[in-house]
Protein backbone atom coordinates (compact mmCIF):
# COMPACT_ATOMS: atom_id res chain seq x y z
CA UNK A 1 0.00 0.00 0.00
CA UNK A 2 2.63 2.42 1.05
CA UNK A 3 5.59 3.32 -1.04
CA UNK A 4 3.86 5.12 -3.97
CA UNK A 5 4.43 8.87 -3.19
CA UNK A 6 8.00 9.05 -3.52
CA UNK A 7 10.36 11.22 -5.37
CA UNK A 8 12.18 10.51 -8.97
CA UNK A 9 15.90 9.95 -8.26
CA UNK A 10 16.87 9.91 -11.50
CA UNK A 11 14.93 13.34 -12.79
CA UNK A 12 16.40 15.03 -9.26
CA UNK A 13 19.37 17.44 -9.39
CA UNK A 14 22.04 16.73 -6.61
CA UNK A 15 20.74 19.47 -4.48
CA UNK A 16 17.67 17.94 -4.07
CA UNK A 17 18.31 14.44 -3.88
CA UNK A 18 20.35 15.08 -0.65
CA UNK A 19 17.24 17.44 0.64
CA UNK A 20 15.07 14.30 0.72
CA UNK A 21 17.67 12.06 1.65
CA UNK A 22 17.64 14.32 4.46
CA UNK A 23 14.12 14.46 5.10
CA UNK A 24 13.84 10.66 5.14
CA UNK A 25 16.85 10.24 7.47
CA UNK A 26 15.12 13.38 9.65
CA UNK A 27 11.91 11.07 9.57
CA UNK A 28 14.04 8.40 10.81
CA UNK A 29 15.70 10.29 13.23
CA UNK A 30 12.18 11.19 14.48
CA UNK A 31 10.85 7.96 14.85
CA UNK A 32 13.57 6.14 16.95
CA UNK A 33 13.88 9.12 19.23
CA UNK A 34 9.94 9.31 19.37
CA UNK A 35 8.89 6.25 19.67
CA UNK A 36 12.06 3.64 19.77
CA UNK A 37 14.23 1.67 17.39
CA UNK A 38 12.19 -0.83 16.07
CA UNK A 39 9.44 2.42 15.07
CA UNK A 40 12.00 3.33 12.12
CA UNK A 41 10.67 -0.17 10.29
CA UNK A 42 7.28 2.07 9.79
CA UNK A 43 9.47 5.05 7.65
CA UNK A 44 7.73 5.21 4.39
CA UNK A 45 8.64 7.44 1.76
CA UNK A 46 5.11 8.74 1.74
CA UNK A 47 5.10 10.35 5.19
CA UNK A 48 8.70 11.61 3.78
CA UNK A 49 6.44 13.60 1.61
CA UNK A 50 4.26 14.74 4.25
CA UNK A 51 7.39 15.94 5.88
CA UNK A 52 8.78 17.89 2.97
CA UNK A 53 5.12 19.22 2.32
CA UNK A 54 4.02 20.29 5.42
CA UNK A 55 7.40 21.62 5.81
CA UNK A 56 7.18 23.71 2.56
CA UNK A 57 3.62 24.70 3.63
CA UNK A 58 4.66 26.19 7.35
CA UNK A 59 8.26 26.60 7.09
CA UNK A 60 9.28 25.81 10.59
CA UNK A 61 12.54 26.51 12.16
CA UNK A 62 14.77 23.36 10.71
CA UNK A 63 17.45 21.36 13.02
CA UNK A 64 20.16 19.79 10.62
CA UNK A 65 23.10 17.94 10.84
CA UNK A 66 25.21 14.69 10.04
CA UNK A 67 24.76 11.34 11.61
CA UNK A 68 25.61 7.80 11.69
CA UNK A 69 23.47 5.09 12.35
CA UNK A 70 22.84 1.73 12.71
CA UNK A 71 21.84 1.01 8.49
CA UNK A 72 25.18 3.65 8.00
CA UNK A 73 27.26 3.17 10.23
CA UNK A 74 30.26 4.37 7.97
CA UNK A 75 29.48 7.18 6.71
CA UNK A 76 27.23 9.97 8.36
CA UNK A 77 24.34 11.04 6.13
CA UNK A 78 22.87 14.31 6.81
CA UNK A 79 19.61 14.87 8.13
CA UNK A 80 16.84 17.47 8.51
CA UNK A 81 14.29 17.48 11.26
CA UNK A 82 11.55 20.42 12.22
CA UNK A 83 8.10 19.95 13.94
CA UNK A 84 6.17 18.75 10.63
CA UNK A 85 8.80 15.82 11.06
CA UNK A 86 7.92 14.83 14.27
CA UNK A 87 4.50 15.12 13.60
CA UNK A 88 4.91 12.95 10.26
CA UNK A 89 6.89 10.47 12.54
CA UNK A 90 3.59 10.07 14.77
CA UNK A 91 1.53 9.78 11.76
CA UNK A 92 3.94 6.81 10.73
CA UNK A 93 3.59 4.82 13.66
CA UNK A 94 -0.48 5.25 13.60
CA UNK A 95 -0.37 3.96 9.60
CA UNK A 96 2.22 1.39 10.44
CA UNK A 97 -0.25 -0.17 13.16
CA UNK A 98 -3.10 -0.24 10.49
CA UNK A 99 -0.95 -1.43 7.99
CA UNK A 100 -0.23 -4.53 10.50
CA UNK A 101 -3.53 -5.22 11.56
CA UNK A 102 -4.97 -4.88 7.49
CA UNK A 103 -2.18 -7.23 6.06
CA UNK A 104 -2.85 -9.97 9.21
CA UNK A 105 -6.67 -9.44 7.68
CA UNK A 106 -5.51 -9.88 4.25
CA UNK A 107 -2.88 -12.40 4.00
CA UNK A 108 -1.78 -13.35 7.39
CA UNK A 109 1.32 -12.82 7.70
CA UNK A 110 2.87 -13.69 11.43
CA UNK A 111 5.73 -11.63 11.66
CA UNK A 112 3.63 -8.12 10.63
CA UNK A 113 0.52 -9.13 13.35
CA UNK A 114 3.52 -9.57 16.26
CA UNK A 115 4.81 -6.09 15.01
CA UNK A 116 1.56 -4.15 15.54
CA UNK A 117 1.72 -5.69 19.09
CA UNK A 118 4.95 -4.07 19.57
CA UNK A 119 3.75 -0.80 18.74
CA UNK A 120 0.93 -0.69 20.46
CA UNK A 121 2.56 1.40 23.47
CA UNK A 122 3.78 3.71 20.74
CA UNK A 123 0.07 3.97 19.30
CA UNK A 124 -1.48 4.67 22.72
CA UNK A 125 0.85 7.48 22.53
CA UNK A 126 0.38 9.01 18.97
CA UNK A 127 -3.69 8.21 20.29
CA UNK A 128 -3.18 10.50 23.02
CA UNK A 129 -1.57 13.28 20.84
CA UNK A 130 -3.42 13.39 17.66
CA UNK A 131 -7.17 11.97 18.59
CA UNK A 132 -8.58 13.13 15.73
CA UNK A 133 -6.21 11.49 12.92
CA UNK A 134 -6.34 8.41 15.14
CA UNK A 135 -10.33 8.07 15.59
CA UNK A 136 -10.36 9.16 11.65
CA UNK A 137 -8.20 5.69 11.09
CA UNK A 138 -9.66 3.17 12.93
CA UNK A 139 -13.05 4.14 11.87
CA UNK A 140 -11.73 4.36 8.30
CA UNK A 141 -10.27 0.79 8.90
CA UNK A 142 -13.02 -0.76 9.96
CA UNK A 143 -15.15 0.75 7.00
CA UNK A 144 -12.90 -0.48 4.42
CA UNK A 145 -12.97 -3.81 6.26
CA UNK A 146 -16.52 -3.48 6.30
CA UNK A 147 -16.62 -3.24 2.47
CA UNK A 148 -14.31 -5.31 1.39
CA UNK A 149 -15.93 -8.12 3.04
CA UNK A 150 -19.40 -7.33 1.48
CA UNK A 151 -17.49 -7.09 -1.99
CA UNK A 152 -20.46 -5.51 -3.35
CA UNK A 153 -19.92 -1.57 -3.02
CA UNK A 154 -18.38 0.41 -6.53
CA UNK A 155 -14.91 0.95 -6.75
CA UNK A 156 -15.25 4.55 -5.59
CA UNK A 157 -16.68 3.50 -2.35
CA UNK A 158 -13.17 1.71 -1.60
CA UNK A 159 -11.43 4.64 -2.63
CA UNK A 160 -13.14 7.13 -0.94
CA UNK A 161 -12.74 5.03 2.59
CA UNK A 162 -9.54 5.09 2.38
CA UNK A 163 -8.83 9.06 0.84
CA UNK A 164 -11.02 9.68 3.97
CA UNK A 165 -8.45 8.42 6.02
CA UNK A 166 -5.12 9.77 4.58
CA UNK A 167 -6.78 13.44 4.36
CA UNK A 168 -7.37 13.36 8.06
CA UNK A 169 -3.54 12.53 8.42
CA UNK A 170 -2.49 15.88 5.71
CA UNK A 171 -4.35 18.35 7.96
CA UNK A 172 -1.52 18.97 10.47
CA UNK A 173 -2.99 22.36 11.91
CA UNK A 174 -6.97 22.60 11.26
CA UNK A 175 -5.89 26.67 9.26
CA UNK A 176 -6.81 28.23 6.64
CA UNK A 177 -5.15 25.52 4.61
CA UNK A 178 -7.19 22.64 5.51
CA UNK A 179 -9.34 22.57 2.64
CA UNK A 180 -6.68 21.95 0.00
CA UNK A 181 -5.15 20.09 2.36
CA UNK A 182 -7.98 17.60 2.28
CA UNK A 183 -8.26 17.73 -1.44
CA UNK A 184 -4.68 16.54 -1.83
CA UNK A 185 -4.71 13.92 0.79
CA UNK A 186 -8.11 12.70 -0.29
CA UNK A 187 -7.00 12.66 -3.86
CA UNK A 188 -3.38 10.97 -3.13
CA UNK A 189 -5.29 8.24 -0.68
CA UNK A 190 -7.94 7.20 -3.44
CA UNK A 191 -4.92 6.99 -5.96
CA UNK A 192 -3.34 4.75 -3.61
CA UNK A 193 -5.86 2.56 -3.01
CA UNK A 194 -7.02 2.46 -6.71
CA UNK A 195 -3.49 1.72 -7.86
CA UNK A 196 -2.59 -0.91 -5.44
CA UNK A 197 -5.73 -2.41 -6.56
CA UNK A 198 -4.43 -2.63 -10.10
CA UNK A 199 -1.15 -4.16 -9.13
CA UNK A 200 -2.62 -6.72 -6.91
CA UNK A 201 -5.68 -7.67 -9.66
CA UNK A 202 -4.35 -11.09 -11.02
CA UNK A 203 -2.68 -12.17 -7.01
CA UNK A 204 -6.20 -11.34 -6.18
CA UNK A 205 -8.31 -13.14 -8.35
CA UNK A 206 -6.43 -16.53 -8.56
CA UNK A 207 -6.87 -15.93 -4.77
CA UNK A 208 -10.51 -14.81 -4.53
CA UNK A 209 -9.94 -12.16 -2.82
CA UNK A 210 -11.72 -8.90 -2.63
CA UNK A 211 -10.75 -6.57 -5.57
CA UNK A 212 -12.39 -3.02 -5.99
CA UNK A 213 -11.57 -3.21 -9.81
CA UNK A 214 -13.52 -6.02 -10.24
CA UNK A 215 -16.67 -3.75 -10.47
CA UNK A 216 -15.38 -1.56 -13.34
CA UNK A 217 -15.87 -2.63 -17.10
CA UNK A 218 -12.13 -1.69 -17.95
CA UNK A 219 -10.38 -3.19 -15.39
CA UNK A 220 -6.94 -3.10 -14.39
CA UNK A 221 -5.79 -1.81 -17.99
CA UNK A 222 -8.38 0.41 -18.39
CA UNK A 223 -7.43 2.36 -15.05
CA UNK A 224 -4.80 5.32 -16.04
CA UNK A 225 -7.68 7.73 -17.19
CA UNK A 226 -9.29 7.36 -13.66
CA UNK A 227 -5.98 7.67 -11.58
CA UNK A 228 -4.80 10.88 -13.75
CA UNK A 229 -8.33 12.29 -12.91
CA UNK A 230 -7.90 11.67 -9.20
CA UNK A 231 -4.27 13.31 -9.44
CA UNK A 232 -5.75 16.07 -11.19
CA UNK A 233 -7.74 16.97 -8.07
CA UNK A 234 -5.12 16.21 -5.54
CA UNK A 235 -2.43 18.12 -7.76
CA UNK A 236 -4.52 21.18 -8.13
CA UNK A 237 -5.05 21.30 -4.84
CA UNK A 238 -1.22 21.20 -4.22
CA UNK A 239 -1.27 23.99 -6.71
CA UNK A 240 -3.10 26.47 -4.89
CA UNK A 241 -1.36 26.34 -1.86
CA UNK A 242 1.96 28.75 -1.21
CA UNK A 243 4.52 26.11 -2.00
CA UNK A 244 7.97 27.75 -2.54
CA UNK A 245 10.56 26.14 -0.21
CA UNK A 246 11.09 22.60 -2.08
CA UNK A 247 8.63 23.23 -4.75
CA UNK A 248 10.55 21.38 -7.54
CA UNK A 249 11.02 18.22 -5.66
CA UNK A 250 7.74 18.18 -4.28
CA UNK A 251 6.44 17.94 -7.95
CA UNK A 252 8.80 15.49 -9.08
CA UNK A 253 7.20 13.25 -6.40
CA UNK A 254 3.65 14.21 -7.54
CA UNK A 255 4.11 14.30 -11.24
CA UNK A 256 6.57 11.73 -11.81
CA UNK A 257 7.76 9.26 -9.04
CA UNK A 258 4.50 8.86 -8.04
CA UNK A 259 3.91 6.64 -11.34
CA UNK A 260 7.01 4.61 -10.15
CA UNK A 261 5.18 2.25 -8.03
CA UNK A 262 2.12 1.62 -10.66
CA UNK A 263 3.83 1.44 -13.56
CA UNK A 264 6.79 -0.97 -12.17
CA UNK A 265 4.43 -2.87 -10.90
CA UNK A 266 1.78 -3.28 -14.26
CA UNK A 267 4.87 -3.86 -16.67
CA UNK A 268 5.98 -6.43 -14.15
CA UNK A 269 2.45 -8.19 -14.40
CA UNK A 270 2.25 -7.86 -18.16
CA UNK A 271 5.71 -10.23 -18.52
CA UNK A 272 4.33 -12.45 -15.95
CA UNK A 273 1.37 -13.17 -17.76
CA UNK A 274 1.76 -11.43 -21.14
CA UNK B 1 -13.08 42.38 -0.13
CA UNK B 2 -9.36 43.33 -0.84
CA UNK B 3 -9.86 46.05 -4.22
CA UNK B 4 -6.54 45.08 -5.63
CA UNK B 5 -5.16 41.72 -4.45
CA UNK B 6 -2.04 42.60 -6.90
CA UNK B 7 -1.35 45.50 -5.11
CA UNK B 8 -1.90 43.86 -1.45
CA UNK B 9 0.52 41.22 -2.75
CA UNK B 10 2.83 43.79 -4.42
CA UNK B 11 3.12 41.79 -7.58
CA UNK B 12 2.14 43.01 -11.61
CA UNK B 13 -0.47 42.25 -12.95
CA UNK B 14 1.42 39.58 -15.51
CA UNK B 15 2.57 38.17 -12.55
CA UNK B 16 3.39 33.69 -12.69
CA UNK B 17 2.21 31.71 -9.97
CA UNK B 18 5.42 31.79 -8.48
CA UNK B 19 5.35 35.14 -8.15
CA UNK B 20 2.43 35.43 -6.49
CA UNK B 21 3.26 32.98 -3.89
CA UNK B 22 6.63 34.37 -3.25
CA UNK B 23 5.35 37.66 -2.81
CA UNK B 24 2.81 35.84 -0.19
CA UNK B 25 5.19 34.37 1.69
CA UNK B 26 7.36 37.63 1.89
CA UNK B 27 3.95 39.54 2.95
CA UNK B 28 3.23 36.84 5.73
CA UNK B 29 6.85 36.93 6.99
CA UNK B 30 6.00 40.52 7.57
CA UNK B 31 2.86 40.62 9.07
CA UNK B 32 3.05 37.59 11.05
CA UNK B 33 1.32 37.47 14.05
CA UNK B 34 4.30 36.21 16.45
CA UNK B 35 6.06 39.05 15.21
CA UNK B 36 3.39 41.50 15.79
CA UNK B 37 1.72 40.52 19.41
CA UNK B 38 -1.56 42.16 20.38
CA UNK B 39 -1.18 44.20 17.04
CA UNK B 40 -4.51 44.77 15.36
CA UNK B 41 -3.09 46.69 12.22
CA UNK B 42 -0.95 43.68 11.72
CA UNK B 43 -3.81 41.29 12.20
CA UNK B 44 -5.60 43.33 9.47
CA UNK B 45 -3.06 43.49 6.92
CA UNK B 46 -2.12 39.89 7.51
CA UNK B 47 -6.15 39.09 6.64
CA UNK B 48 -6.01 41.18 3.22
CA UNK B 49 -3.14 39.22 2.32
CA UNK B 50 -4.47 36.10 3.10
CA UNK B 51 -7.64 37.61 1.21
CA UNK B 52 -5.92 38.51 -1.48
CA UNK B 53 -3.67 35.27 -1.91
CA UNK B 54 -7.07 33.78 -2.46
CA UNK B 55 -8.74 36.05 -5.17
CA UNK B 56 -5.73 35.31 -7.25
CA UNK B 57 -5.62 31.21 -6.50
CA UNK B 58 -9.90 30.73 -6.19
CA UNK B 59 -10.90 34.00 -8.85
CA UNK B 60 -14.51 31.22 -9.13
CA UNK B 61 -15.22 32.14 -5.66
CA UNK B 62 -14.82 35.53 -5.83
CA UNK B 63 -17.11 35.86 -9.61
CA UNK B 64 -20.49 36.94 -8.67
CA UNK B 65 -18.82 39.96 -6.25
CA UNK B 66 -16.44 40.25 -9.21
CA UNK B 67 -19.35 40.90 -11.83
CA UNK B 68 -20.55 43.37 -9.42
CA UNK B 69 -17.58 45.52 -9.56
CA UNK B 70 -16.72 44.87 -13.00
CA UNK B 71 -16.72 49.09 -13.75
CA UNK B 72 -14.13 49.43 -11.22
CA UNK B 73 -11.33 47.69 -12.14
CA UNK B 74 -11.78 45.75 -15.38
CA UNK B 75 -11.04 42.07 -13.73
CA UNK B 76 -8.29 40.27 -13.16
CA UNK B 77 -5.85 40.64 -16.29
CA UNK B 78 -4.01 36.73 -17.33
CA UNK B 79 -7.13 34.65 -16.24
CA UNK B 80 -8.93 33.42 -19.78
CA UNK B 81 -11.52 31.10 -19.65
CA UNK B 82 -11.42 27.61 -22.00
CA UNK B 83 -13.97 26.43 -22.97
CA UNK B 84 -15.02 23.14 -20.90
CA UNK B 85 -15.10 25.47 -17.57
CA UNK B 86 -11.43 25.49 -16.70
CA UNK B 87 -9.83 28.18 -16.17
CA UNK B 88 -5.40 29.13 -16.78
CA UNK B 89 -4.44 30.74 -13.61
CA UNK B 90 -2.31 33.48 -13.70
CA UNK B 91 0.40 33.20 -16.22
CA UNK B 92 0.82 29.27 -14.75
CA UNK B 93 -0.35 26.30 -13.98
CA UNK B 94 -3.86 25.34 -14.85
CA UNK B 95 -6.58 24.87 -12.35
CA UNK B 96 -10.16 23.19 -12.56
CA UNK B 97 -12.79 23.29 -10.46
CA UNK B 98 -13.64 20.35 -8.32
CA UNK B 99 -16.95 18.99 -7.26
CA UNK B 100 -19.34 16.98 -7.65
CA UNK B 101 -22.90 18.90 -9.24
CA UNK B 102 -23.12 19.41 -12.81
CA UNK B 103 -22.64 23.17 -12.26
CA UNK B 104 -19.00 22.49 -11.08
CA UNK B 105 -18.09 20.16 -13.89
CA UNK B 106 -19.72 22.53 -16.85
CA UNK B 107 -18.54 25.69 -15.51
CA UNK B 108 -19.22 28.64 -16.79
CA UNK B 109 -19.96 30.06 -19.58
CA UNK B 110 -19.88 26.18 -21.37
CA UNK B 111 -21.04 26.96 -24.79
CA UNK B 112 -21.95 23.36 -26.53
CA UNK B 113 -25.71 23.26 -25.71
CA UNK B 114 -25.43 19.39 -26.79
CA UNK B 115 -22.93 18.68 -23.24
CA UNK B 116 -25.49 21.04 -21.45
CA UNK B 117 -28.39 18.49 -22.00
CA UNK B 118 -26.16 15.37 -21.99
CA UNK B 119 -26.37 16.13 -18.36
CA UNK B 120 -30.04 16.49 -17.96
CA UNK B 121 -31.17 13.38 -19.90
CA UNK B 122 -34.31 13.26 -21.92
CA UNK B 123 -36.55 10.42 -22.89
CA UNK B 124 -36.54 9.06 -25.85
CA UNK B 125 -39.06 6.60 -28.32
CA UNK B 126 -37.96 3.02 -27.56
CA UNK B 127 -37.19 3.52 -23.76
CA UNK B 128 -38.37 1.02 -21.53
CA UNK B 129 -40.92 1.95 -18.04
CA UNK B 130 -37.38 1.25 -16.24
CA UNK B 131 -35.58 3.76 -17.69
CA UNK B 132 -38.28 6.08 -18.07
CA UNK B 133 -38.35 5.98 -14.29
CA UNK B 134 -34.53 6.35 -13.96
CA UNK B 135 -34.40 9.17 -16.07
CA UNK B 136 -37.16 10.93 -14.28
CA UNK B 137 -34.92 10.05 -10.67
CA UNK B 138 -31.50 11.20 -12.36
CA UNK B 139 -33.30 14.72 -12.97
CA UNK B 140 -34.61 14.95 -9.58
CA UNK B 141 -31.25 14.48 -8.24
CA UNK B 142 -32.52 11.32 -6.30
CA UNK B 143 -29.07 9.34 -7.62
CA UNK B 144 -29.11 6.49 -5.01
CA UNK B 145 -33.04 5.08 -6.19
CA UNK B 146 -31.35 5.62 -9.98
CA UNK B 147 -28.51 3.32 -9.40
CA UNK B 148 -30.60 0.75 -7.44
CA UNK B 149 -33.26 0.66 -10.97
CA UNK B 150 -30.50 0.72 -13.19
CA UNK B 151 -28.42 -2.15 -11.40
CA UNK B 152 -31.96 -4.60 -11.18
CA UNK B 153 -32.00 -4.36 -15.27
CA UNK B 154 -30.25 -7.76 -16.05
CA UNK B 155 -26.86 -7.47 -17.78
CA UNK B 156 -28.63 -8.33 -21.06
CA UNK B 157 -30.57 -4.83 -21.07
CA UNK B 158 -27.40 -2.67 -20.53
CA UNK B 159 -26.55 -1.13 -23.50
CA UNK B 160 -24.66 2.11 -24.24
CA UNK B 161 -27.80 4.48 -22.92
CA UNK B 162 -27.90 2.10 -19.64
CA UNK B 163 -24.27 2.84 -19.12
CA UNK B 164 -24.91 6.62 -20.19
CA UNK B 165 -27.29 6.80 -17.61
CA UNK B 166 -25.24 4.96 -14.79
CA UNK B 167 -22.47 7.16 -15.26
CA UNK B 168 -24.64 10.28 -14.53
CA UNK B 169 -26.16 8.74 -11.93
CA UNK B 170 -22.82 7.17 -10.26
CA UNK B 171 -21.31 10.58 -10.70
CA UNK B 172 -24.18 12.45 -9.01
CA UNK B 173 -23.45 10.04 -5.83
CA UNK B 174 -19.86 11.40 -5.92
CA UNK B 175 -18.89 7.43 -7.61
CA UNK B 176 -16.57 9.24 -9.87
CA UNK B 177 -14.17 6.06 -10.81
CA UNK B 178 -17.78 4.34 -11.63
CA UNK B 179 -18.99 7.33 -13.89
CA UNK B 180 -16.20 7.56 -15.66
CA UNK B 181 -15.75 3.86 -16.30
CA UNK B 182 -19.35 3.42 -17.33
CA UNK B 183 -19.14 6.71 -19.77
CA UNK B 184 -16.55 4.91 -21.45
CA UNK B 185 -18.18 2.08 -21.91
CA UNK B 186 -21.17 3.92 -23.55
CA UNK B 187 -18.52 5.55 -26.22
CA UNK B 188 -17.22 1.90 -27.10
CA UNK B 189 -21.27 0.84 -26.91
CA UNK B 190 -22.20 3.41 -29.29
CA UNK B 191 -19.13 5.42 -30.82
CA UNK B 192 -21.07 7.91 -33.07
CA UNK B 193 -22.38 9.31 -30.17
CA UNK B 194 -21.02 12.93 -30.24
CA UNK B 195 -22.88 13.64 -26.74
CA UNK B 196 -21.39 10.41 -24.92
CA UNK B 197 -17.96 11.34 -26.30
CA UNK B 198 -18.30 15.13 -24.70
CA UNK B 199 -18.80 13.80 -21.22
CA UNK B 200 -16.69 11.36 -21.29
CA UNK B 201 -13.79 14.66 -22.09
CA UNK B 202 -15.82 16.22 -19.21
CA UNK B 203 -15.16 13.72 -16.57
CA UNK B 204 -11.77 13.12 -17.78
CA UNK B 205 -11.26 17.33 -17.68
CA UNK B 206 -8.99 16.96 -14.08
CA UNK B 207 -6.37 14.14 -15.53
CA UNK B 208 -6.23 16.21 -18.74
CA UNK B 209 -5.39 19.29 -16.42
CA UNK B 210 -2.92 17.17 -14.29
CA UNK B 211 -1.04 15.81 -17.61
CA UNK B 212 -0.30 19.61 -19.17
CA UNK B 213 0.85 20.45 -15.36
CA UNK B 214 3.22 17.22 -15.69
CA UNK B 215 5.03 18.36 -18.47
CA UNK B 216 8.59 18.34 -18.14
CA UNK B 217 8.11 15.30 -15.60
CA UNK B 218 7.78 11.95 -16.69
CA UNK B 219 5.08 9.76 -15.94
CA UNK B 220 6.19 7.03 -17.61
CA UNK B 221 8.96 5.99 -15.43
CA UNK B 222 9.08 2.79 -13.74
CA UNK B 223 10.37 1.56 -11.02
CA UNK B 224 12.12 -1.72 -11.33
CA UNK B 225 13.21 -2.72 -8.32
CA UNK B 226 10.69 -4.84 -6.17
CA UNK B 227 10.38 -1.96 -4.12
CA UNK B 228 7.96 -3.16 -1.50
CA UNK B 229 8.46 -1.53 1.95
CA UNK B 230 7.70 -4.90 4.07
CA UNK B 231 9.14 -4.06 7.89
CA UNK B 232 12.35 -5.49 7.64
CA UNK B 233 15.58 -3.96 8.06
CA UNK B 234 17.03 -5.43 4.93
CA UNK B 235 15.01 -3.24 3.27
CA UNK B 236 15.61 -0.29 4.69
CA UNK B 237 19.10 -0.48 4.05
CA UNK B 238 17.95 -0.95 0.70
CA UNK B 239 15.78 1.85 0.25
CA UNK B 240 18.37 4.38 2.10
CA UNK B 241 21.10 3.35 -0.35
CA UNK B 242 18.86 4.65 -3.70
CA UNK B 243 18.90 7.78 -2.06
CA UNK B 244 23.28 7.94 -2.32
Amino acid sequence: MFGHVQANLDDLPQEEKKRYHAAYCGLCRALGERHGFRARLGLTFDLTFLTLLLSSLYEPQEQSGERRCIVHPCKSHPYMRNRCTDYAADMSVALACFKCRDDWQDDRRLAEKCYASLLSGAYGRVRAGWPRQCSAMESGIAALSRIEAEGKAPADAAAHCFGALMEELFVFEQDRWEPELRRLGHGLGCYIYLADAAIDYRRDLKRGSYNPLRSLCAGPEGLKPALMTLLGEASAAFERLPLVQDAHLLRNILYSGIWLKYNGGMQREEKKHG
Amino acid sequence: MVDDPYRVLGVSRNATQEEIKRAYRKKAKEYHPDLHPNDPEAVRKMNEVNEAYDMLTNPEKYASRRAQQQGQYGGYSGQQRQSGGGYQGPGGWASDFGGFSFEDIFGFGFADEAAQNATRPQPQPGDSPEIQRVISAINSGQYHSAVTMLTNIPSTGRNARWYYLSALANHGLGNTVTAADHMQRAVQLDPNNRMYHLLLQQFRRAGQTYARNARGFNMEAADMQRLCLSLCAAQLLCTCCRCV
